[in-house]
């Protein structure tokens, strides 16, 4: 069996003693205690700051980045974002009952499979500020691919949900049980530097990503100690 | 894995003489290690992330059975599968039982280099299975028959022009009849035409940057968006990649994801990372209901153990490719191999094996800007000195070198012939062109060297003779 061949290879060459019972020890430690790491001292900030640092990040990957104070007027900044248009949502963005039907310019398609689209706005578990990427998560609510097939992709943020490191991003993860298939970092839009090394927008995801901000800064955030 | 590496010098001598290479490569070179010196300096931390990368990789491969077992473990706990492959064949017919299982027809394929390693699309393709690159450097070289001249940007030895006539001669039979030269047409181009095979797969293939044994999760680094389109359409998810991508948690996985883009390309992040965790869940909207995983050996285990462990750290970020001096002047493909430039001399020897790939660890000057960039600090000039031991001791290279070696260790024994030697061949070298400060020609073996670059001329001393005499000053 290529199973065993290739692990007894393995013992072989590293010169394991069967008996040693000190490395499996060792392996359970260090996964089940999954310590943190040296986190960067700029995702150590303050919430305010931290939110700051994240549209600074993004908007040099040439993401777009709007703030608004309140989900009331979510409707308004994506229909300025994309004029007239249609567009799709998917099912968290559903479940937020947002008055689409309200505003003339803008078509709400319903999603469908393996399709491309004009435009598409989705939901976010939140951002992480050291490098300015959103988090994105797939589940029943979220399909990974309405997140790809649109030519322009919209993410609501809640400004609440944004973290400094990614460590508290996988604390967060974890705390909700078990990994979805997918969480995709998004940190700017789809582009590609294959040819002659400049950097070309568009590859094979959105052209376009618009980051909409909602909401204040929470005022019980911690960010993580140092703890090397 | 095939490699040409025999040919590296007359493949190095045409690449010296390929103008458009050149200036592909100075590019290179400019670009990708100013734009990472100035996303290393904006992280005080970088230097202690690298030891933490380092003491990661190092205590993974020493328990690399426990955590592939682990890994392994979690996968199937997820619904997906593990296969272990010994060599490229084993990894080859995996994938292809796995495709025809599935009835695939169509196979997109995302990035990776172990697929490159073992040759897995011409299988596809001999097994009447249509296999396309996704990635857009790949998908260029595809079309041209090529194989990458870069890890991280297979295309890089391309220019524009060159891009535009490899598109010209390929999409005209699907209908793009326009020759482009406008970069964002010949994007939007290949975005076009790859949308179409993404939404038509059957089977999914990309590689990981790092599978976290922790969750059964692998990880994978892109700015296209092709990974993501490749393991969330189709209905089939086949990961290939090397035993040693193992790392323990998410938290160890932070460490890479903050060295890797900035190593790489210069930047804090690339557009994607994606941490993929099995099959599709009840209810999922996408992703596929199959989820495989095939490791790979294929030699890497027979550097367990020995003086080449520290290069199964390697996180293929291609850091030492675009600071290596021999790699911008010569460029990936003289190196006849898939893996390239300082990390693919070391690999490379272990991979096919040395009488074939002798040349490459010698294409080095041996000036240390690979170990002192790479993340995950890999001495790889010693390295390249290990496989020069062995080439010597297995008597793989020239008689002229073994004897040349010889001579020069005899003479490095004995100081006085050395310095009768070295004083008189300086002396004689002063005297040719006694009134310039640089020869562009030297008779002999010399003229090997300055075929390609000037020689300094030295003075009429050695040092040794003149600090004799300044000694002798000082004393009086």
């Amino acid at each position: 069996m290529s199973k065993s061949r290739l692990l007894q290879q393995v013992r072989a060459r590293l010169n394991i003693n069967q008996g040693d019972l000190t490395r499996q020890q060792a392996v359970d430690d260090r996964i089940n205690q999954h310590a943190v790491n040296t986190v960067p001292i700029q995702a150590r900030q303050s919430h305010p700051i931290l939110v700051d640092l994240f549209e600074e990040h993004i908007t040099q990957s040439r993401a777009t980045v709007a703030r608004i104070d309140s989900i009331d007027v979510v409707v308004d900044e994506i229909q300025g974002y994309l004029g007239t248009s249609e567009f799709c949502i998917n099912a968290e963005v559903e479940e937020l009952n947002l008055p689409f039907s309200e505003c003339d310019e803008l078509t709400l398609l319903p999603w469908k499979p393996k399709t491309s689209m004009t435009a598409c706005v989705t939901l976010c578990l939140g951002a992480v500020a050291e490098t300015g990427s959103l988090v994105i998560a797939s589940s029943a609510l979220n399909g990974v691919s309405q997140n790809f097939l649109g030519e322009k992709h919209i993410v609501l943020l809640q400004a609440e949900n944004i973290v400094g490191a990614y460590e508290e991003m996988w604390q967060k993860v974890r705390e909700a049980g078990t990994m979805p298939r997918d969480i995709t970092l998004i940190s700017g839009p789809s582009c590609t530097a294959d040819i002659e090394m400049i950097i070309e927008d568009g590859a094979h995801g959105p052209r376009q990503l618009h980051v909409i901000i909602i909401g204040q800064s929470p005022t019980d955030y911690k960010p993580l100690p140092q703890v090397r | 894995m095939d490699v040409i590496s025999k040919d590296f010098v007359p493949l190095s001598s045409s690449a010296l003489k390929d103008s458009s290479l050149q200036k592909s490569m100075s590019l290179l070179g400019e670009e990708l290690s100013t734009r990472r010196k100035l996303v290393v300096e904006a992280l005080p931390e970088f230097e202690q992330l690298r030891d933490e990368a380092r003491d990661v990789k190092n205590h993974t491969l020493a328990h690399l059975d426990l955590y592939l077992e682990r890994f392994e473990e979690q996968v199937k706990a997820n619904g997906g599968q593990v296969y272990f492959a010994s060599t490229a064949e084993e990894a080859r017919q995996t994938v292809l039982n796995i495709c025809q299982q599935s009835n695939a027809k169509r196979v997109t394929k995302s990035k990776s280099m172990v697929t490159d390693e073992i040759e897995l699309v011409p299988c596809l393709e001999a097994n009447g299975i249509e296999a396309v690159e996704t990635d857009l450097g790949e998908y260029i070289i595809q079309l041209r028959g090529e194989r990458p001249s870069h890890i991280v940007a297979p295309a890089v030895h391309l220019n524009k022009d060159q891009v535009s006539e490899t598109f010209f001669k390929h999409h005209r039979k699907l209908g793009f009849n326009a020759k482009l030269d406008n970069r964002a047409d010949l994007v939007a181009e290949a975005r076009q035409i790859l949308r179409e095979k993404f939404l038509l797969a059957d089977v999914g293939i990309s590689g990981a940057n790092f599978l976290v044994a922790e969750t059964g999760t692998v990880v994978l680094v892109t700015n296209e968006g092709n990974a993501e389109l490749t393991t969330s359409l189709p209905d089939t998810h086949v990961v290939v990649t090397g035993i040693e991508k193992v790392i323990p948690t998410m938290e160890d996985a932070s460490i890479f994801i903050r060295l890797l883009a900035r190593s790489a390309v210069g930047a804090d992040i690339s557009a994607y990372t994606s941490f993929i965790t099995g099959q599709r869940r009840e209810g999922d909207l996408d992703g596929p209901s199959n989820f495989h995983v095939v490791l790979l050996d294929n030699g890497r285990s027979g550097m367990l153990g020995t003086e080449f462990q520290d290069m199964l750290r390697c996180i293929r970020c291609s850091a030492c490719l675009h600071h290596c001096p021999v790699y911008l002047s010569v460029g990936g493909h003289a190196y006849g191999s898939v893996y390239n430039g300082p990390m693919g001399a070391v690999l490379t020897p272990q991979l096919a094996n040395l009488d074939e790939a002798a040349h490459l660890p010698n294409a080095s000057t041996f000036c240390g800007k690979c170990e002192e960039i790479c993340p995950v600090r890999i001495p790889l000039p010693k390295l390249m000195r290990f496989w020069r031991n062995k080439e010597g001791a297995a008597k793989l290279n020239s008689l002229t070198m073994r004897w040349g070696l010889k001579l020069w260790a005899m003479l490095n024994q004995y100081p006085l012939i050395y310095r009768a030697v070295t004083g008189a061949g300086v002396a004689l070298l002063s005297r040719i062109g006694s009134d310039r400060r640089f020869l562009n020609s030297l008779p002999g073996i010399a003229g090997n060297w300055t075929k390609y670059r000037d020689f300094g001329r030295p003075e009429g001393r050695t040092f040794m003779s003149q600090w004799r005499e300044r000694r002798r000053g000082v004393d009086d």
